[in-house]
């Protein structure tokens, strides 16, 4: 049985809140141990999850609903996203990123979750809605620097 | 002189005329204007420039609806045609669901004249 | 209440000088895009992107500077990108766009 989530948040799907999750998942981050950079390409990968609900899914509209729930996985170390929605569905072997040889300003997002995160799957909710998983593990680098701290701790 | 003068107070200057100016820079302008106060009665004009020729005046015209009310419905300025064209009317029928065009008179060629058949409605 | 992204433009030299004052996310992109496209209207040679106070881009913010690039190139305008943060770097290098942009040190040397 999947244990509960460490943090759950619900928001509306309005652009103006995501600001407040890239910080939440900044902070859970930091105390897992990942190193600045990854810590902002994990808080852009989940931004940009939240933005193409916004987006596509709920066409922009700004009462929509999208919670994300987040666990601190000790092994292997990192932290395991899922993000749920009950906006429009889409056929999750659809989700696919631009080729970056076409150089266009859009497609990039989905591009941007696969190349940051682990994991990314996209599956679509029974109770309708979507559901996206992603994993990030920390890099050998930043086990390595957590070594003497890093039974039962977040601290870095 | 007195020619010239005259020659010179027929042509509109390029900031003056609004959507009413024929000249892309214009329309500039004027869509500049729509979003800095805000006039959202002006967003079925901005709305027709979608179909410009002028590249820039699509781009421009694009950004601001998206400022003004938070959507693209699926524009991209830089687009073909057809798909542009398919955009447009979403906006088109966004305008008028909003109460912001009357169904019988919106876009009676006020800006540009129809370039293709029209459903009727 | 929506807050609007306040981009600030000057002159430097023959150069237009555009300064977003905060991050170009999706909520902002829009009024960058006005912004650039209030610019390009005016064909200055060089038009400088300053985004020395911009610490977070995402893929809408990405899209317009990739959009205001296409434009630029259009209307005869050489772009050029100053002030970019590791951040922003990072978003850049993900996306493999880092080489289609003209980047230089300072604001100076971009309008020059």
């Amino acid at each position: 049985m999947t244990p509960e989530p460490d943090i759950s948040i619900r928001i509306f799907s309005e652009p103006q809140l995501l600001a407040g999750v890239r910080a939440l998942v900044e902070v859970v981050g930091t105390g897992m141990g990942f190193a600045e950079k990854n810590r902002c390409l994990m808080s852009l990968a989940i931004d940009e999850a939240l933005s193409n609900i916004i987006r596509h899914g709920y066409d922009s509209r700004r009462d929509g609903l999208i919670w994300i729930h987040i666990w601190r996985v000790n092994e292997p170390r990192g932290l395991r996203f899922v993000i749920e929605d009950l906006a429009r569905t889409v056929d999750p072997a659809k989700i696919k990123g631009r080729h970056l040889d076409d150089i266009r300003p859009g497609g990039l997002g989905v591009h941007i979750i696969k190349e940051t995160m682990n994991e990314a799957e996209w599956e679509i909710r029974k109770d309708g809605g979507m559901r996206l998983t992603m994993s990030k593990r920390l890099s050998d680098e930043e086990r390595q620097s957590l070594e003497p701290n890093a039974r039962g701790t977040t601290n870095p | 002189m007195t020619t010239l003068a005259a020659l010179s107070a027929c042509a509109p200057s390029a900031t003056e005329g609004g959507f009413s100016n024929p000249a892309p820079g214009a329309r500039i302008y004027a869509i500049e204007d729509a979003v800095k106060f805000n006039r959202r009665d002006q967003i079925p004009r901005i709305v027709e420039c979608l179909l410009s020729d002028d590249e820039l005046l699509r781009y421009m015209a694009i950004g601001a609806l998206q400022r003004m009310t938070g959507q693209d419905l699926g524009y991209q300025f830089d687009d073909v045609e057809p798909l542009r064209y398919a955009a447009y009317e979403r906006w088109r029928m966004w305008t008028i669901e909003q109460h912001l065009a009357p169904p019988e008179q919106a876009y009676a060629s006020t800006i540009y004249p129809p370039v293709r058949e029209r459903p009727s409605w | 209440m929506n807050k609007d992204l306040v981009v600030e433009r000057r002159s430097e030299g023959a150069a237009v000088v555009l300064t977003p004052q905060s991050d170009i996310d999706m909520a902002r992109a829009p009024a960058m895009r006005t912004a650039v496209a209030a610019v390009i209207r005016d064909r200055p040679p060089t038009l400088v992107l300053d985004l020395s106070k911009v610490i977070y881009v995402d893929s809408s913010g990405i899209a317009t500077l990739v959009e205001a690039l296409q434009i630029s190139l259009k209307n005869n305008v050489r772009l050029v990108l100053v002030g970019i943060n590791p951040r922003v770097q990072s978003a850049f290098e993900i996306t493999k766009l880092v080489g289609m942009f003209n980047i230089s040190d300072s604001v100076a040397k971009a309008a020059g």
